[in-house]
């Protein structure tokens, strides 16, 4: 029995209005620690790109899991339920660099956390409509945390969303140089994050980051400036991630 | 949105199939009290829900011939006006023995994680209902021992045959199988999201919560009281999950109650997720259950040792409890053990109050009411 001819029509127009993704992409994270131990790290990546010669940056379609969706990917290491990898589809072509915003977009970042489809429906990434998610969470054995997200952001209570973006956006774009950037192990170097950083005090960094002392560190060991919450310089500057050889 | 739309296309699919004569089953699709917008619970396969088997089960819930000798339901220590649990501070058995622990309210237990205070490896209702049933450290319902007696009272009673023929049809004889599949699609029906809060932050009536509730909410959120940490998400516990959910979350809590000796144990009794693994470090570590309805669930914690939400939120203010004297005297703000989230607070009068109102806009004025989740008998039992 031939396919019914809406099914084909659909089909033909898919293949002939694009240029069909191509190149599978597929990124391992793995963290390099002499620090610590035990620890639990998770963060998201967003509008995850292929950088080509000219610097255009190729968006990468992301493959739907629960750990993925159109919007980001949220990778987990260590801790009880582990996601190392990111997989998606890019345009074939010739790629320098692979590019990443460590965070989730203010458009997606202050939603009503039960119509959210995974894995932005994870509520331990989750602080409230105002404040939007964790974009980067680390947790190490003695009761120290880093919890990075957007702050300044003004809306009439915990549970409404801001209309505004925040003062503070606090979401690192990293760009990472290889010659196969699209298929490559990533390193979040955990030490170079935590550099300068008393994790044995009582200094967590959880909130009100323009003010204390370890959240200052950490944005700037993320290529960030303390007082913006912007990328100095691309964030060029930070040595949290890179390419294993 | 993606998880709600994926729930309606399995939905749909399945009604082409249906309606093709493809053996889809031809019972209806069960009619959750689920707002929309909220996720649905996870269901075992083994034993999906229907009308029913809800309706099988809450007549087994309030049922006292469920127990032993005959003197005690669910619903004597899960008690509906107080949100399934009771004001007991510990749970008293059909026997008479004081089990170590409060009773829990039964709200949204169907998105849980794990159950009870304590117990990792328990993961569905089903497995959980043998310890009630058929326990004997402590007895509770009793029924070990006295399977055929407490059988054959529902077997030979046609209320029962015709309601179990409903829920099993052609499934033979009553057995313990079906008593406890029944139960679990009772336990897994209620489900409670009307309250204040939920009309406030869900359907986003700005007038839902007074100034105060408001207030209370802006506390609760804050990185200065730190409630939601462990109290988070739409079910305010971590233990809470639903369909593709990727990542579940340490549940377990040592809150800085006890101090037993200043040595960072708790009572020898109960200690919690310590008395399961043997770990040090899991002394005095409980689940924190949901909020909902809190309001109505007191006495608090796992011994039911504080009497109100008053002195809940002097507790946490105090960073746990310093007991002076008797045997269990120990500085509970010092045990080694204590979660990083239990630091205390400086907290005014005012905003004590203010959290109170939170917590009470959390209680849910449908939930202990609606007929499907009373008695059904005319007589309380």
């Amino acid at each position: 029995m031939p396919p019914p001819v809406a099914c084909l029509v659909g089909l033909c127009m898919g293949l002939a209005a694009c240029h069909p993704p191509q190149t599978p992409v597929r990124l391992d994270f793995e963290i390099a620690s002499e620090r610590v131990v035990d620890h639990s790290v998770r963060f998201y990546v967003s509008g995850l790109s292929m950088i080509d010669a000219e610097g255009n940056a190729v968006p990468v379609s992301l493959d739907g899991s629960s750990w993925q969706s159109e919007v980001t990917a949220l990778v987990a290491l260590g801790g009880r339920t582990t996601n190392p990898t990111v997989t998606g589809r890019v345009a074939g072509g010739a790629y320098v660099a692979v590019e990443f915003l460590l965070g989730i977009p203010f458009a997606h970042n202050h939603g009503n956390p039960l119509a959210a489809a995974p894995p932005l429906n994870v509520a331990s990434m989750f602080w409230t409509w105002q404040s939007g998610y964790k974009f980067v969470r680390v947790d190490i054995a003695n009761d120290w945390s880093f919890h990075l997200g957007s702050t300044g952001c003004v809306s009439a209570s915990a549970v409404r969303p801001p209309k505004e973006p925040c003062r503070q956006p606090n979401a690192a774009r990293i760009r990472l140089a290889s010659d196969t950037p699209h298929a490559g192990t990533i390193v979040l170097d955990l030490d170079a994050l935590l550099a300068h950083i008393d994790t044995a005090g009582e200094d967590n960094c959880m909130e009100a980051f323009a003010d204390r002392d370890a959240c200052r560190g950490l944005l700037a060991n993320l290529g960030m400036d303390p007082d913006t919450g912007l990328c100095l310089d691309g964030c060029q500057g930070q040595a949290v991630f890179r390419f294993a050889p | 949105m993606t998880a709600n739309r994926s729930t309606a296309g399995a939905a749909g699919a399945c009604l082409v199939l249906a309606l093709g004569g493809v053996g889809c089953g031809t019972h209806e699709e069960y009619a959750w009290n689920i707002p929309e917008g909220f996720p649905r619970p996870p269901v075992p396969e083994s034993n999906p829900m229907t009308a029913a088997k809800v309706e099988l089960g809450r007549h087994f819930f309030y049922d006292p011939r469920l127990s032993g000798n005959g003197e005690q339901a669910c619903a004597s220590c899960h008690r509906p006006e107080h949100a399934f649990s009771e004001p007991r501070t510990r749970a008293v058995g059909s026997t008479g023995g004081i089990n170590r622990r409060n009773a829990l309210a039964l709200v949204n237990v169907a998105y849980n994680d794990t159950l009870m205070w304590v117990h990792p490896g328990l993961q569905t209702i089903e497995q959980q209902l043998l310890i009630p049933m058929f326990g004997d450290n402590p007895v509770e319902l009793g029924i070990a021992g006295r399977e055929d007696e407490v059988l054959a009272r529902f077997r030979g009673d046609p209320v029962y045959v015709e309601l179990f023929s409903a829920a099993f049809p052609g499934g033979g004889s009553l057995e313990f199988t079906h008593v406890i599949d029944a139960l679990a699609c009772f336990v897994r029906s209620l489900v409670s999201f009307e309250s204040p809060f939920d009309k406030y932050a869900y359907a986003a009536q700005d007038d839902a919560l007074d100034a105060n509730a408001l207030n209370g909410l802006q506390h609760f959120f804050s990185e200065r009281f730190e409630c939601h940490h462990c109290h988070g998400g739409f079910n305010f516990t971590q233990s809470s999950t639903h369909d593709s959910v990727a990542i579940l979350d340490d549940v377990f809590h040592n809150t800085g109650l006890y101090n037993v000796g200043g040595k960072d144990g708790y009572p020898s009794e109960d200690q919690g997720l310590y008395d399961l693994t043997g770990e040090l470090g899991d002394r005095g570590r409980f689940r924190a259950p949901t909020l909902r309805n809190v309001a109505l669930t007191a006495p608090y914690m796992h011994d039911g040792s504080l009497p109100d939400l008053g002195a809940v939120l002097d507790f946490y203010a105090a960073g746990g409890r310093n007991i002076e004297s008797g045997e269990f005297a120990g500085d509970g703000r010092a045990n080694a053990y204590k979660s990083q989230f239990v630091q205390g607070f400086d907290m005014t009068p005012t905003e004590r109050a203010e959290l109170l109102s939170f917590l009470k806009a959390l209680t849910d004025p449908t939930f202990a009411s609606r007929p499907g989740y009373r008695s059904p008998f005319t007589t309380d039992r």
